[in-house]
């Protein structure tokens, strides 16, 4: 058979099996808002573990990884850095948020926030900058997947037509399965990858360079050390500096567990146990990247002066006379990274824009099956917006995805104080959020400004803190019974 | 199941004041562990072995270093978990 063909039919059943495993699900579904946007409160820690996992395998981890090892060697070890300490604040927050939502019927993290310092517009507010992160970050997904489909079928699937039918499957299962869907196809999709991202980061080294030490020795031979020196180098290709290095870390590991998307999934957990030991099996995940950077690595001596740094893992599978099935599985998990992110995305981004955002606007709350049919629509709405930027709108949109870490990093903060800080207020989590937000966005945009040239959303989260801190120390404490609720969470009886 | 706990006298605690004495011990030894780790992973901990060589295990010293302190984030994590779920207070 010809080798197109081979690789079509084995990314075909990779799509028919994500259709299949994403939409059993909403056979035991209530069709409610609950069972949309948090699965009832059912998923298990398999469930969990994977929906939890697979969203740090988005295309960035597939494509970028690889990229960020072959173009600027240890500065990719970052990333395996930030979810170490990143992921462990969900391990308090998750269970006092999850016993929360099972008494007041929270599913999404601004519900929680939005009551506790009773206001709208602190909802509305976060809705807006979800959705306004999440677009990008989905269309980003979409790019990935149509660029790999793209690029391995020697052009033969233009890139309108990859990211059509890829999206085309995860609307579908979002569409019926809400996060279920999300849960299950992130389950087979992240063993999938996982399998894959080992089988050929220990097969590229071997298979190059005659193993993983030798392959070191070689890129250090000739001429990359400075490459292998932590933190390695900077986008320009200059030695990355310490602040510049440690100040990405912390702002990503802060902004980690605050992500809506993933911070939500703690509504969708069957108990506090299951949540807890989906958080603290994570790092399992994380050393998936390990092979990941790895197939960087082995291209930076055999296949130098790529241009495209995030095109250099279908570039290298192209260059190796490897079996087209071979070749069809990679391409597989390649979609499969781009997908089991892009659907948590999709699924978040329109269960918060109704939610906390639409919903709020309207004069009177919308009925759960109306809010449920909002949501569904919402789906396909910002799929399509997505599709639009990811295939007819030709704009950069890695930068502006890479400055909304520092905007996410700003929620940190309040949803801290809401558990921890009785003394914490309205007046203050509204300035704190705004001010953190505006100099985050003002240094990413004039970087020159900072004194010190860091991650802008240190300077961020500092004013956040000031402010916070400042704004409600200076205004009346807010009504103990809201605070209470929110503070005693920590222990089962409460 | 209820036991003895610190109250201040309106009721509400802090976070130190919490469960039992090992409960609040066991979040204090895992706190200083992550705070450790953070720094390692970063400057200054992280300069001080940032370099290419020696390799161990085949990899580079700056990345077997980030695998370490993953490997000892995941055993600070898991004795934490099992801990709490001794407490009868936790879930």
């Amino acid at each position: 058979m010809e080798t197109g063909t081979i690789i079509l039919i084995v990314v075909g059943l990779y799509l028919l099996i994500s259709l299949l495993t994403g939409i059993i699900p909403s056979l035991n579904i209530s069709k409610s808002v609950s069972g949309f946007v948090a699965g009832d409160r059912s998923m298990n820690v398999v469930i969990l573990y994977f929906v939890i996992g697979a969203s740090i395998f988005s295309s960035f981890a597939f494509l970028g990884g690889p990229g960020w090892a072959y173009s600027r060697g240890a500065a990719a070890f970052y990333i395996i850095a930030y979810g170490v300490i990143g992921i462990v604040p969900l391990y308090f927050f998750g269970p006092r948020a999850w016993r929360l939502g099972k008494r007041y019927g929270y599913v999404t993290q601004a519900e929680l926030i939005a009551d506790r310092f009773d206001s709208k517009f602190l909802s509305i507010m976060l809705a807006i900058l979800s959705v306004a992160v999440f677009i990008p970050y989905l269309t980003l997904q979409m790019r990935g997947a149509a660029f790999v489909l793209n690029v391995i079928s020697e052009g033969m699937i233009p890139e309108w037509a990859g990211a059509a039918v890829t999206y085309a499957v995860v609307l579908v299962y979002v569409y019926f399965s809400g996060v279920m869907g999300v849960g299950w196809s992130n389950a087979f999709q992240g063993m999938f990858m996982m399998v894959l991202a080992w089988i050929l980061g220990l097969y590229l080294p071997n298979a190059l360079y005659g193993g993983v030490g030798n392959m070191f020795q070689e890129i250090m031979a000739t001429g990359h050390q400075a490459m292998l020196q932590a933190p390695g180098l900077a986008a320009d290709g200059s030695t990355w500096s310490w602040w510049g290095y440690s100040s990405a870390v912390i702002v990503s590991a802060v902004g980690f567990s605050v992500w809506p998307h993933f911070f939500m999934r703690s509504f969708a957990a069957k108990s506090p146990k299951t949540l807890r030991l989906s958080v603290v099996l994570y790092p399992t995940f994380l050393l998936f990247l390990v092979p990941i950077l790895l197939i960087g690595f082995s291209a930076i001596v055999m296949f130098p002066g790529v241009e495209q740094a995030d095109s250099i893992l279908p570039y290298v599978l192209m260059q190796l006379d490897l079996p087209a099935v071979v070749i069809g599985l990679f391409c597989a998990g390649a979609l499969a990274a781009s997908m089991s992110s892009g659907d948590a995305i999709l699924h978040s981004a329109a269960s918060v824009g109704v939610r906390d955002g639409i919903s709020k606007m309207l004069p009177a709350p919308p009925s759960d099956k109306n809010e449920r049919l909002m949501i569904q629509i919402l789906v396909l709405v910002i799929g399509l917006i997505a599709y639009l930027f990811a295939v007819v709108v030709d704009i950069s949109i890695v930068a502006l995805l890479l400055g909304s870490y520092g905007g996410v990093a700003q929620i940190f903060p309040i949803i801290f104080v809401m558990f921890y800080w009785s003394r914490a207020t309205k007046a203050g989590a509204i300035s704190g959020l705004m001010g953190g937000i505006i100099v985050n966005t003002i240094f990413l945009i004039f970087p020159e400004w900072q004194p010190i040239a860091m991650h802008e959303g240190v300077y961020g989260l500092i004013a956040n803190i000031i402010l916070l801190v400042g704004v409600s120390y200076a205004t009346n404490p807010d009504p103990k019974e809201t605070v209470d609720k929110f503070m005693n969470t920590g222990l089962l009886d409460k | 199941m209820r036991i003895n706990r610190t109250k201040t006298d309106n009721g509400s605690r802090t976070w130190l004041q919490v469960g039992s004495k090992k409960y609040r011990l066991n979040r204090i030894i895992f706190s200083i562990v992550m705070i450790l780790a953070t720094l390692s992973v970063i400057w200054p901990g992280y300069a001080l072995f940032s370099s290419a060589t020696p390799l161990i295990l085949g990899l580079p010293l700056s990345f077997a270093w980030i695998i370490l302190w993953v490997i000892i984030g995941f055993a600070a994590m898991l004795a934490l978990y099992f801990s709490d779920n001794k407490d009868p207070e936790t879930d």
